[in-house]
């Protein structure tokens, strides 16, 4: 632990496992909200919170690790494509307003666009298998769903970034 | 302690997202036909079914069945094996919803209107 390198490390499986964790309990919550299929996109608090606090390699690092290992716990193939396609063009996004330092677009902003961004790259995936209109249908009211989501999981970050304050980077020298 | 400040674009991206999907949707549902049937796509395989005649049909793919009713001119899916059902919960065509979608058996269903496809879609 006392090689930045590995210290850096260590975090990101941390916020790996923080992001199976937020997986697990967003599957359970969906079934308590009042729209089939809304998720909100909790993990990407992780993932974002990577992104804040250790570069946008490690996100992407942690973001397709994180659709890999929820594969295999729960997944299924198609499960997997849809959410490796929201993974990546949800981390376009961040990658474009690099996660609210931009100026003019705070995090908050950043994870409203992400979340966007993410239900837009899973209807594309879907359509690939469920044709093109029934996923068109669905489009508009996740995406005006995502912006309210987005805003939830903008606070959660700002609230994980602000207890974050104190975790040394991996960039830091240790003696 | 650090303190968070809203930047413009906070409140920005939220309402160009709710305006985009208001746009969307206003598109999609302004020339909003009578629905006449569903189309039921099932691995690669396409069924048409009349809401006019009450029936039901049994869809077997990715090894989950899935049970589309046709009730009272209404459609919905009746049973699913599936992880999740969010099927199930989906509602009805053309009352609830124009389409329903079961990811793990890999079935989707959606609103036929009366006399062809919508012509916002169909160009």
């Amino acid at each position: 632990m006392r090689s930045p390198a590995n210290r850096r490390l260590a975090y990101d499986a941390v916020f790996l496992a923080l992001a199976l964790i937020l997986s697990y309990l967003e599957s359970l919550l969906s079934g308590f909200l009042p729209i089939p299929g809304l998720k909100l996109g909790l993990p990407n608090v992780a993932v974002m919170a990577v992104f804040s606090l250790f570069g946008k390699m490690d996100a992407l690092i942690v973001s397709l690790l994180r659709c890999f290992v929820q594969f295999l716990l729960f997944g299924s193939a198609p499960a997997l494509l849809l959410s490796l396609s929201g993974a990546f063009f949800s981390f376009f996004l961040l990658l474009l307003t690099d996660c609210g330092r931009r100026r003019g677009i705070g995090v908050i902003g950043a994870s409203v666009l992400s979340a966007a961004a993410h239900i837009t790259g899973q209807c594309a995936a879907a359509s690939l298998f469920y044709g093109f209109l029934p996923v068109l249908f669905y489009y508009p009211t996740m995406l005006a769903l995502s912006a309210p989501c987005g805003i939830v999981t903008g606070v959660l970050l700002v609230l994980i970034l602000r207890a974050a304050e104190r975790i040394p980077r991996g960039r830091e020298r240790t003696p | 302690m650090h303190k968070y400040r809203l930047k413009i674009g906070d409140v920005l991206a939220p309402l160009a997202v709710l305006l985009l999907s208001g746009a969307l949707f206003f598109a999609l549902t302004a020339r909003k036909k009578p629905v006449g049937s569903v189309e039921i796509l099932c691995g690669g395989e396409r069924t048409v079914c009349s809401l006019l005649t009450d029936a039901e049909y049994r869809f077997e793919h990715n090894g989950y069945t899935v049970v589309l009713t046709v009730e009272g001119g209404e459609a919905f899916v009746s049973f699913a094996d599936c992880p999740d059902r969010l099927c199930v919960r989906a509602g009805r065509i053309p009352g609830d919803t124009r389409s329903i979608v079961c990811v793990p058996a890999g079935v989707s269903v959606r609103a036929v209107p009366e006399g062809g496809d919508y012509d916002a879609i169909a160009g």
